[in-house]
């Protein structure tokens, strides 16, 4: 296992702009591998950007609508030209990119909150969606399900993470600790003082790393043309999110950041070995666990709403031809 | 829903002696319930104290006197110790919770355990620590499934879980689910770590948090304490809870007290995830 130089990016999206914002992620993925970093983390729904008007418009009226539609049109969809750039930017630098999207299935018009890790070889490696949006978010996104909680083999450790608000669901953490995570990644719109808390808790109960990363936003980096801009968002002083980016280590130590009101690239240099080294004193799925009083049951199946069953077997034998066929 | 005025006594034993400990708790609690605490809580094993030579000495060897000393004088149930603590919680009208080292009358394993007693001087409960921590767990066994209480005080419910087994997460989502409103956290865990992990509790279930530590000095060791310079110097290599820090209730933003969590921020920043 090698040790890795890491990197939460914190920064603003071009809010609901796909094409700019995707290339903002390039720029700064660029500066992050050039400082040597292997992993380069992005915020919450960062492409196209976090729907922060959910909490201060009114859930259905024209300019949430308005809103909405131009969030579906800007979406990502997997294996569109948007993730064709950025797995080819993790390839071109080297890199694991990860990068939170509003995403959506190509015909779809429900948006997830997701994470997209995508690897050096140009993969895109992992897809978690987020299980439970929270409050005012359930206005835009669905709920993803248990196929989605994975974790993946770096060859730097096994990288995997929640989103914002189920970084304190108990149950699906315990799911991550099951698969072995050594890298956990903490996208989050959160920017009280209770978060860092929460990131190194976390830190200590997995015994992982957690690279927490938060997008920093004011009224004025909102594009003019933003439907509903005027009535609901001011300017410089008026912050959507003052960023809470953090690195915390296995035993609960912030290594990097927090990092707020202010852009930034923060960094460290991890190993997963240690991670692993330090469960001799915790492990909440090993030796500190009672598998025989409290056992966790995930459901990893893929839950698709419709699925299509065609038995050719059971068909009915076609007309003959020229038969007038009437239902 | 009426409201309940808590308590985290933070203070030294009196080492390995159970009786004169629970005369402490005696004192304690009086003082607790004259500032009109209605629950007290104790920290981790606190009757008769911590093993505390466990981290800083090798095991079996030269250990023995210490351990039959942590045996003689653990807390039985029923027993005289016991009915003494209920006393107090009845004498004072409180809920009391206290950290003992238990063991079974005729049982020779010792369990780090929490008794909840009622106002009215009955155990309402009682909780052995399901995983002891490193060296600890050459001192206590290991607590089931059937000792997993919330209890209901009738101003919320109350429960918890001992030091590291706070960060457990079925054991935690367990108690959740059975609908705990304030969390005890007996420890002996200190640092600024263990506070994150307090304030993490308490969002995460949207509860109260009561994180609790004893406090003791090398110079509080007893006098005549069996080999007692060697015990203080093990003791200072290891575990020794000088430092402990009471931990102030953590108020999470709870359905009676809802409001924002976050630094100021204009518009709506700060105040949602």
């Amino acid at each position: 296992m090698n040790p890795v130089t890491v990197a939460a990016v914190q920064a603003a999206p071009v809010l609901a702009d796909r094409d700019a914002t995707v290339a903002k992620v390039i720029a700064l993925a660029e500066q992050a591998a050039a400082e040597g970093a292997g992993l380069v983390v992005f915020p919450e729904a960062f492409v196209p950007g976090y729907p922060d008007w959910v909490w201060r418009s009114r859930p259905w009226d024209a300019t949430s609508a308005e809103l909405y539609g131009r969030l579906l049109d800007q979406a990502v969809v997997a294996g569109s030209p948007a993730t064709q750039r950025l797995a080819e930017t993790a390839r071109r630098l080297g890199i694991w990119l990860c990068v939170g999207a509003d995403e959506r299935d190509e015909d779809g018009a429900t948006l997830y909150n997701s994470l997209l890790s995508f690897a050096p070889d140009g993969r895109l490696a992992a897809r978690h969606r987020k299980l439970m949006p929270t409050g005012a978010e359930r206005l835009v996104w669905g709920t993803g399900d248990g196929s989605s909680l994975t974790v993946t083999d770096t060859g730097f450790g096994r990288l995997g993470g929640l989103i914002c608000w189920e970084n304190y669901m108990p149950l699906a953490r315990a799911a991550l600790y099951a698969r072995g995570i050594d890298i956990y990644l903490a996208p989050t719109w959160d920017n009280s003082d209770v978060w860092v808390p929460t990131l190194r808790h976390i830190a200590k109960e997995g015994r992982c790393y957690v690279i927490g990363v938060t997008a920093c936003i004011r009224g004025c980096d909102l594009p003019a043309g933003l439907p509903g801009r005027a009535e609901l968002y001011g300017g410089a002083e008026d912050w959507l999110s003052r960023g809470n980016s953090v690195i915390v280590g296995p035993d609960g130590e912030i290594l990097a950041g927090p990092l707020t009101g202010e852009d930034g690239i923060i960094f460290a240099h991890i190993d997963a070995a240690a991670a692993r080294a330090a469960r001799q004193q915790f492990d909440p799925v090993g030796h500190y666990s009672r598998s025989d009083i409290l056992r966790l049951t995930v459901d990893a199946t893929p839950r698709a709403a419709v699925s299509f069953h065609r038995n050719d077997a059971e068909a009915a034998p076609s007309p003959p031809d020229g038969a007038e066929v009437t239902s | 829903m009426t409201t309940l005025r808590v308590a985290a006594v933070q203070a030294s034993y009196v080492l390995m002696n159970r009786d004169a400990t629970i005369d402490r708790v005696a004192e304690l609690t009086a003082a607790a319930a004259g500032q009109r605490a209605q629950l007290v809580v104790f920290p981790e094993v606190f009757v008769p104290g911590t093993p505390l030579w466990i981290d800083g000495h090798p095991i079996w060897d030269g250990d023995e006197d210490w351990f039959a000393l942590l045996a003689e004088n653990a807390v039985q149930i029923p027993g005289p110790a016991a009915d003494r603590l209920a006393a107090i919680a009845a004498e004072h009208r409180v809920w009391l919770v206290v950290g003992v080292d238990e063991r079974e009358p005729r049982g020779g394993t010792i369990y780090n355990t929490v008794l909840y007693f009622s106002p009215g001087g009955e155990l309402a409960g009682r909780h052995r620590k399901l995983v002891p921590t490193g060296s600890e767990r050459t001192v206590w066994g290991m607590g089931d499934g059937s000792t997993l209480p919330v209890i209901d005080t009738g101003s919320g419910r109350i429960s918890g879980l001992i030091c590291r087994e706070n960060y457990m997460p079925l054991a935690r989502f367990y108690l959740y689910a059975r609908g705990v409103d304030v969390w005890l956290a007996p420890t002996l865990a200190s640092g600024d770590g263990w506070i994150a992990t307090m304030r993490h509790l308490a969002r995460e279930n949207r509860m109260y948090v009561i994180g609790v530590n004893p406090v003791l000095a090398a110079g509080q060791v007893p006098a005549g304490f069996p080999a007692r310079d060697r015990l203080v110097t093990a003791a200072a290599a290891g575990r020794w809870p000088v430092a402990g820090r009471r931990q102030h209730r953590h108020r999470g933003p709870g359905r009676r007290h809802p409001g924002r969590t976050g630094p100021p921020a204009r518009g709506n920043a700060g105040r949602r995830p």
